[in-house]
């Protein structure tokens, strides 16, 4: 890595709860690809937009630090979950919306190649790749549910399902996907 | 319902994910405080998570970082003036 400091995360944690710069710079650069990846994951059709998105969580991680828990789990869950709630919010901004509406073509490939160089292909990364193991009656509720954010109810009235079956379904779609993750 | 039960629930998942109602992720958190061998599987998970998206990391675009580090510095600042 090239670091001339490295953290535990008990190390981390403190440090950043203390305000400390460096160790802010740390987390970023070792996390923030991780992050950049949910983020693209859902915001999909636009970088600029997920630049912004990335921006803005780090910068409501800074400020929500006091605030993270330990005792409720790792530091890169709690971001994690900060990156998919910026994200969900700005896909559903009207000025994301407005942005699709004029994009002119409608094939996610075809945006995409225009500058290959240098963005990397997104539409099969991360969780989104593990999803495609799943049945397609699983995979479409993970899909609304994780990365469009719709609520469990949300969804049991856009789908027709009995809300008991969104739950089960997706519960059961998650302890695929971990499966998958090892 | 026992703890084998709830832990194979898929609860730990929705949990972590996100997914969990406000009421789960209450029950969910004060069973991990009962619990020290719920809050160990869910740091697997956790873990395993983590290690995945990893793998799975994208490049930010480069300007990303200064923006943000110049971002904190300054409300660090606005901070420190507001209070003195």
């Amino acid at each position: 890595m090239g670091m001339s400091i490295t953290y535990t995360e008990q190390g981390l944690v403190a440090a950043l709860k203390e305000r400390d710069n460096q160790a802010f710079a740390f987390l970023y650069d070792h996390y923030s690809g991780a992050l950049y990846s949910i983020i693209r994951q859902i915001v999909t059709d636009n970088s600029e937009f997920a630049g912004d998105v990335m921006q803005e969580v780090f910068i409501n991680i800074w400020r929500k630090m006091e605030s993270y828990d330990q005792a409720k789990g790792r530091l890169f869950t709690w971001m994690l979950n900060i990156a998919r709630n910026a994200a969900i919010d700005t896909l559903r901004s009207k000025s994301y919306q407005n942005s699709q509406k004029n994009q002119e073509l409608p094939d996610n490939e075809y945006r995409g190649a225009s500058n290959q160089t240098t963005q990397q292909n997104v539409d099969n990364i991360g969780l989104k790749k593990v999803l495609e193991k799943l049945k397609p009656e699983h995979r479409v509720l993970v899909e609304l549910a994780y990365f469009k954010g719709f609520t469990h109810e949300e969804i049991s009235g856009m789908m027709a399902i009995p809300l008991g079956t969104v739950k089960t379904r997706i519960r059961n779609a998650l302890l695929q996907l971990r499966e998958y993750l090892k | 319902m026992n703890l084998k039960e709830y832990i194979a629930s898929g609860i730990i998942e929705s949990y972590v994910m996100g997914l969990a109602s406000a009421s789960e992720r209450v029950e969910f958190e004060q069973m991990c405080a009962q619990y020290p061998e719920l809050a160990a599987e869910r740091k697997k998970f956790e873990e395993s998570l983590e290690q995945y998206a990893s793998e799975q990391a994208v490049r930010p675009p480069t300007e990303v970082k200064a923006k943000i580090l110049k971002a904190i510095v300054t409300m660090e600042n606005g901070k420190t003036e507001a209070s003195q």
